[in-house]
């Protein structure tokens, strides 16, 4: 026997596949590409977002001071009419009109005893509630 | 030699690099100097600078308050209308400085015919304002907002429209005197507008917001509203239908007597409120003319007078509450009677009669009451006077107010007595007098005469006014007692007061006649002052009226031209004021079963009409028969 021992044959021994983690640059690079288009797509909606908030305050802002011009309109008519309606009321434009038509003023009024009492110009309530109004003329109100 | 000369040429230009450096240095520290004031020192004026630049503010006009009648009718309002301005530059070439000549933006001719009829005015009168050397010339000032919108419909060139509120006064000269008016600039010159003003009158508010070049507002930039406050609503006590008798009456009597003004006052008992307050002549607040000057005062609150008999109740009320008299004292009364020197007689002629306080009053005997004032005494009489509220403003502090004249105690002479017992020598306004009569007709509580119910604002509530003064003059049983006298003054032989009785109500007043002062000193010969001061339901009351008609002519006796007057006022407000007659107050079926019989009655003599009428024609036919045959 020599001295030479004899060598076991080599065998090929299977090398294990090295982890994802090992080997990252291929899926650095897409990561990368991800976040930059996301980064770029929420530029754009912001801007666009910003934008079209914008385009709708104005939007409503015209909205806005067209309803203003209405009010505006409806008040001046309101005061109008107001007047008109006092001047159409105006006792002597009334007698006038009535003499016009062949009315003569009454010489012999008479006047109804009324059973039941009605509300007073001025008169509270038993209950403490609020002064009620004339209420033939109940005109003294917030929708005068 | 040129080695020399490059380390030399080296220095010079490191020299240079420094020097330059140091200038840049010097450049930017100025700079950063600059930016530190801009942005640090003086930043806060920078951006108020920026913001004045981009922001324009517009001021927003608080609108006027209303003037309401007692029962919330309208009697002055705000309306905003349209004021029609030209630019005359738009109507002439212009030279520019570089010599080139802009033709007209148009033709004046064309403008101003254009204009004339929609303005009602000549287009001459157009056309030389269109023409005026200015910048701005008024063309038509508070016209109807329609109108303006119409004429800027046309699109003339250079004519322009702004809005401005306008004051308005629906009733015409309904109360004008006591409403007053304001300016074409909203300024409050007369009556309750300059009284009450400071309520009346709204608080400006602004409109800020930003606007692009050209002065166009950004839509979504700033805008800043601080709204403005409208002024106050007044709530007037006055009543306007009885305002507007008063008014028609007073206009009336002055045409019947043709007399140079007539004045009425309209006060509800116990509270001082006045009702109505009228004076004729009148004028249109809208539409006034500088010759109507003198019609615009309030003539029951700026006008004196010396009263007359109306004044004798209270001399009367003197004497009942000093103890000197009661209504039971007789009096020997003469026609004629000499005191202090000077005689003083009774209208009518009649022997001495044995009257009482009550028949004095009602045959309104100048020597009764005369006689009367004798026992009270000057100084219980002019206490008295002074008390009724004469001789000192009544509270109301209307502008122009006057206080009238009672003499003081040292101005007493031998016959101040006897004519201040009658009306003569102390001068009074007719609300005085009024309110006078309301302290009797109250129980003998003067009440300050009031003109404002309360205030109304923006959510609509009425804040009422601080209740008036009230004091007690004379006491209640004196009160009644001259209550009662004035309801006898209205009936009964003599009675002076007779056409002021009004059917199926009891009234109570006294008649008036005074010799009106001259301008000139002493009386004026020949001119007269006719009153009449009545209360009504006399049981009750609750009205006092006040008539007063100066200088009537013709019939100038207060029992003529003024108790008529007094009657048809007083009978107005009765109705008004809802007061029923003491006579009256029939149930339902009566009414009713009244009402028939007059129609039946109607009928009746409708049918007996027809009958005649139809007989007459039938007559007639028949003659003109027997005259053709």
């Amino acid at each position: 026997m020599s001295a030479v021992a004899l060598q076991q044959p080599r065998r090929l021994r299977a090398v294990e596949a090295p982890v994802a983690a090992d080997v990252p640059v291929v899926a650095s690079g897409r990561r990368t590409l991800v976040l930059a288009l996301a980064t770029s797509f929420l530029i754009v909606a912001a801007v666009f977002g910003i934008v079209g908030l914008n385009a709708m305050t104005a939007d409503l802002a015209v909205d806005a001071r067209a309803l203003e011009l209405q009010v505006g309109h409806a008040e001046r008519r309101y005061a109008e009419l107001v007047a008109a309606v006092a001047a159409k009321e105006d006792p002597s434009r009334i007698r006038e009109r009535a003499l016009e038509l062949g009315l003569v003023p009454s010489t012999a009024a008479r006047h109804l005893a009324l059973t039941r009492g009605l509300d007073a110009d001025g008169l509270r309530r038993p209950d403490g509630g609020p002064v009620i109004a004339d209420p033939l003329k109940p005109v003294l109100t917030q929708e005068r | 030699m040129s080695r020399w000369r490059l380390e030399d040429h080296a220095r010079l230009s490191l020299r240079r690099i420094r020097a330059a450096f140091a200038l840049f240095l010097l450049v930017s520290a100025l700079a950063v100097a600059q930016l530190v004031d801009i942005q640090v020192l003086s930043a806060a004026e920078h951006t108020e600078r920026g913001v004045r630049q981009r922001t324009r503010e517009i001021d927003l006009a608080g609108s006027r308050g209303r003037i309401y009648d007692r029962e919330g009718d309208v009697l002055a309002t705000s309306v905003t209308s349209a004021t029609i301005y030209a630019d005359p530059r738009s109507f002439v070439p212009e030279v520019r400085a570089d010599g080139r000549t802009v033709p007209a933006a148009g033709d004046a001719v064309r403008v101003a015919r254009t204009l004339a009829p929609l303005l009602e005015r000549d287009a001459d009168w157009v056309e030389e304002r269109l023409l005026r050397d200015a910048h701005f010339v008024y063309l038509a000032r508070q016209v109807d907002l329609r109108l303006g919108e119409d004429i800027m419909a046309l699109r003339l060139p250079g004519i322009g429209m702004l809005t401005e509120p306008k004051r308005v006064y629906p009733g015409g000269s309904l109360a004008a005197q006591v409403i007053g008016f304001t300016g074409i600039d909203g300024d409050a010159l007369q009556g309750l507008e300059a009284r009450h003003d400071d309520l009346l009158r709204g608080t400006p508010g602004t409109l800020r917001f930003e606007r692009a070049i050209g002065g166009l507002s950004i839509a979504p930039g700033t805008r800043e509203v601080a709204p403005p406050v409208p002024g106050r609503d007044l709530v007037l006590t006055l009543d306007r239908d009885i305002q507007f008798a008063a008014e028609r009456v007073a206009s009336e009597v002055i045409e019947r007597h043709g007399a140079q003004a007539a004045t009425v006052v309209v006060l509800e008992v116990g509270s001082g409120e006045i009702l109505g307050m009228a004076s004729a002549p009148t004028f249109d607040p809208s539409a006034l003319r500088d010759e109507e000057q003198a019609f615009w005062r309030n003539r029951a609150v700026t006008d004196l007078f010396e009263p007359g008999s109306v004044q004798k109740p209270l001399a009367i009320a003197a004497a009942l509450e000093s103890g000197a008299i009661t209504p039971a004292t007789t009096f020997e009364v003469p026609d004629r009677y000499r005191v202090g020197g000077s005689t003083f007689s009774d209208v009518s002629k009649h022997g001495t009669e044995t009257w009482t306080p009550s028949e004095i009053l009602a045959r309104s005997s100048n020597v009764g009451t005369i006689m009367i004032a004798q026992r009270t005494g000057e100084e219980a009489l002019r206490d008295q006077l002074l008390a009724f509220g004469l001789g000192a403003p009544s509270g109301l502090r209307f502008p122009g107010e006057v206080g009238g004249h009672v003499p003081a105690p040292d101005q007493w002479w031998a016959t101040t007595l006897p004519t201040a017992s009658i009306g003569y020598g102390t001068s009074s306004t007719l609300l005085q007098m009024a309110n006078a009569y309301a302290a009797l007709a109250n129980g003998g509580v003067l009440v300050d005469p009031v003109l404002v119910r309360g205030t109304v604002g923006g959510d609509g509530t009425l804040e009422a006014t601080a209740p008036p003064a009230a004091r007690r003059v004379v006491s209640e049983v004196t009160a009644a007692q001259v209550i009662d006298m004035l309801g006898q003054a209205m009936d009964g032989d003599g009675a002076t007061g007779t056409r002021a009785r009004i059917p199926g109500y009891r009234i109570g007043g006294k008649t008036g006649t005074a010799i009106k002062v001259s301008a000139s000193g002493g009386y004026a010969e020949g001119e007269y002052v006719s009153t009449f001061v009545g209360v009504a339901p006399l049981e009750d009351p609750r009205i006092v009226v006040a008539v007063m008609v100066d200088d009537p002519q013709g019939d100038y006796y207060g029992g003529l031209v003024a108790a008529p007057a007094f009657r048809e006022v007083m009978h107005a407000s009765l109705l008004a004021r809802r007061i029923v007659p003491d006579s009256e107050g029939q149930p339902l079926a009566q009414v009713v079963e009244a009402t028939r019989d007059a129609a039946a009655e109607y009928e009746a003599m409708r049918a007996a009409a027809l009958a005649v009428e139809r007989a007459a024609a039938e007559q007639a036919a028949a003659e003109r028969d027997t005259a053709g045959d």
